[in-house]
């Protein structure tokens, strides 16, 4: 067994992980390690539908993704090369009085942060979106700025900007747990039985992290709730590349170019949560349910007819699964881990990771070294539903209400 | 009446499959399943055909109760009818008691034109069982498929490859095509294809309905014994090059290599 010393280990080569490693190199917060169990970029972080969308209701959660923004911006320039951010707008659907008052709130929104926004004709979302049947379209609202981007190519880029700033990356190297002695966190212990040293340790497992934090008892309030899409055929002159992505509440769904096809993401009523402890080591051996492939978007397709009328019989190339880590309040995880002094997490992507993932790492990067945070750190205390378990059926069910539940698409 | 019958196999999904220390064959109950996807292709070379011909496309799937999900899908993909083999006696058959099975179903199911198979099995890699049951029903097989060419008057105008010639050729029907994934792009299924899928029945035969003893399938019938099963540990030999000079080197070693 040996050991050595490190100011900070970070558990978890996500988004979240990479992106708090890449804030904290660049604030030189020290010796920094980051551990990840399979390939960096390899779990969660390549299952995303990767939309960037700039205005949110809640004003911190555009300062997150603002920041995302940025470090994409930033990490071109340090590595000199390009992160391949699709500039395509986005267009929010209203179709009922409830969704126009979602479209309302986040024009008022975008308005108050300065994001480009206009409502557009039925013809002008025609051009924009060929597919779309737009006879059921109230209200479009454009907002030409918005973007997506490959989140496993974001998830890399926060790395190598990370590696590059001095942070170790080891990948294949599982954590069994992490290390403490009294109330402090020391380290942790490899699944080799290694034990590394840090006065600070990040728990940014993921889906797996309230296995890491079960040992010391420690309840971290989300859980798994599965998350998917659907990749249409590819036909180029309906689906242009690169045409913007949209938002449909009333259709509780999403859509998205990819390279000449259709992604559609659609959230079922009732979402499915996953007992943490039933997950495997990659995501490839989990079951998310195959049969949900046709099963939600048979549930789903009588919603998004109204605007893509041939659903039924469209076909579909692909269907992508994987797993959301979701909190009751839908509100992200960041912070010190209060019963554990030098212990961190930041979790809870909420379906959020590509788009604020940037801004979570900020955050987390500047409440570990004691700077001013840019946003309310109190939205996003680990502690703020008091001991949860989320081992328990309960409380399980109430995190994937909060994926059922969510507004927009 | 024309009628092509595709043969499918439900395999792991994934590459962690644990193996049956007892018996020496998979597990397979332990691993998420998908259908073979050469088979896939086997399933939409026929289904194409059966545009212009007019045949019955019939699927068969030889596994346990949830080889019925291979089958859904074939019926999704445009199959006419579904068959599941399946009986405790036919479990631990190796290709050559796999192949008597599908050759009973073959026969039990009547008339036919062509049968249609994956290449190989993504979990086994033998690529034997296709071949096989056209020797059990002593009628033409066509291996090292390139494409179809067509089907009139009662033969199969194809090419095959033969190492790097190209033959065409003509086979006499009734004959079996061993079809790679490379012979044809799959089609994306629809929703409305699946609606259709589950309304259907997935009729399930066993030994009984296909006229076999218990004594000629299954694990002790099959002549083959797996002796022990192990990891292959590749040891790689690894050098870093410094320069593009030390690349070139490499590159033309290589190239030298393959042209003696």
């Amino acid at each position: 067994m040996t050991t050595r010393e490190y100011d900070i280990i970070i558990v978890g080569g996500g988004l979240l992980g990479c992106a708090t490693a890449y804030q904290l190199a660049k604030r030189k917060a020290g010796n920094i390690l980051l551990l990840e169990a399979n390939e960096i970029a390899s779990q969660a972080s390549a299952r995303a539908a990767c939309l960037l969308t700039r205005a949110r209701t809640k004003p911190a959660l555009m300062e997150l993704v603002q920041e995302t923004y940025d470090c994409i911006a930033e990490i071109e320039q340090l590595l000199g090369e390009s992160l391949e951010l699709q500039q395509c707008g986005s267009v929010t659907i209203a179709s009922s009085e409830a969704s126009l008052k979602e479209v309302e709130a986040l024009e008022a929104a975008a308005g108050r942060f300065g994001i480009p926004n206009e409502r557009i004709s039925r013809e002008r979302t025609k051009e924009l979106l060929p597919w779309m049947e737009v006879s059921a379209v109230d209200v479009a609202l454009y907002m030409p700025t918005d973007a997506f981007i490959d989140s496993a190519l974001l998830c890399s880029g926060y790395a190598r900007a990370a590696r590059a700033l001095g942070v170790e990356l080891r990948s294949g190297c599982k954590v069994k747990r992490i290390v403490a002695e009294g109330d402090a966190v020391t380290g942790v212990e490899l699944a080799d039985g290694t034990v590394l040293h840090a006065p600070l340790v990040v728990n940014a497992a993921g889906s797996w992290a309230n296995l890491l934090m079960r040992p010391l008892q420690v309840g971290l309030p989300f859980t798994p709730v599965r998350s998917h899409f659907w990749i249409t055929g590819i036909d180029k002159e309906r689906f242009p590349v690169n045409h913007p992505f949209t938002v449909i509440p009333d259709a509780r769904a999403f859509t998205r170019s990819d390279v000449g096809a259709l992604i559609i993401g659609l959230r079922e009523s009732q979402c499915q949560s996953f007992d943490p402890s039933t997950l495997t080591d990659k995501l490839e051996d989990f079951d998310f349910n195959q049969a949900a492939k046709w099963q939600v978007l048979d549930e789903g397709a009588p919603l998004l007819k109204r605007y893509l009328p041939d659903i039924d019989d469209l076909g579909i190339a692909h269907y992508m699964a994987g797993p959301s880590c979701y909190v009751p309040d839908a509100k992200f995880i960041i912070g010190p881990v209060k019963r554990y002094s030098g212990l961190y997490t930041v979790t809870g992507c909420c379906g959020g990771g590509v788009a604020a993932g940037g801004g979570m790492g900020r955050l987390a990067a500047e409440l570990m070294l004691h700077e001013e945070p840019f946003v309310d750190p109190a939205l996003f205390v680990p502690e703020r539903f008091g001991e949860v378990d989320p081992f328990s059926a309960e409380f399980q069910k109430r995190c994937a209400d909060a994926r059922s539940n969510k507004k927009g698409g | 009446m024309k009628r092509y019958i595709v043969f499918l196999k439900q395999v792991p999904l994934s590459t962690k499959v644990e193996m049956d220390e007892q018996t020496k064959t998979l597990k397979r109950s332990s691993a998420l399943c998908q259908t073979n996807p050469d088979d896939l292709h086997a399933l939409q070379m026929a289904v194409t055909l059966k545009r212009s011909t007019g045949a019955e496309v019939v699927a068969v799937s030889m596994g346990p109760a949830s080889a019925d999900a291979v089958l859904r899908e074939t019926l999704q993909r445009g199959a006419d009818r579904a068959v599941l083999l399946s009986s405790r006696a036919f479990a631990g058959s190796d290709t050559w008691c796999t192949s008597l099975v599908l050759a009973a179903a073959v026969r039990r199911i009547g008339e036919y034109d062509l049968l249609f198979f994956g290449r190989m099995a993504i979990d086994g890699d033998t690529a034997q069982v296709g071949p096989e049951v056209a020797a059990h029903l002593d009628i033409p097989q066509l291996t090292w498929l390139a494409s179809v060419d067509g089907v009139a008057d009662g033969r199969l105008r194809a090419v095959k490859l033969a190492g790097r010639v190209r033959q065409q050729v003509e086979v006499s029907l009734p004959c079996a095509l061993m079809v790679g994934r490379e012979n044809c792009a799959l089609e994306a299924p629809t929703l409305s294809g699946w609606r259709w899928a589950q309304q259907q029945e997935v009729e399930c035969w066993g030994e009984d309905e296909l006229g076999l003893s218990p004594d000629e399938v299954g694990l002790y019938a099959s002549p083959t014994r797996v002796v022990t099963t192990e990891v292959p540990q590749r040891e790689k030999e690894m050098v870093w090059l410094a320069d593009a000079p030390a690349l070139a080197a490499v590159l033309r070693d290589a190239m030298q290599f393959q042209n003696k």
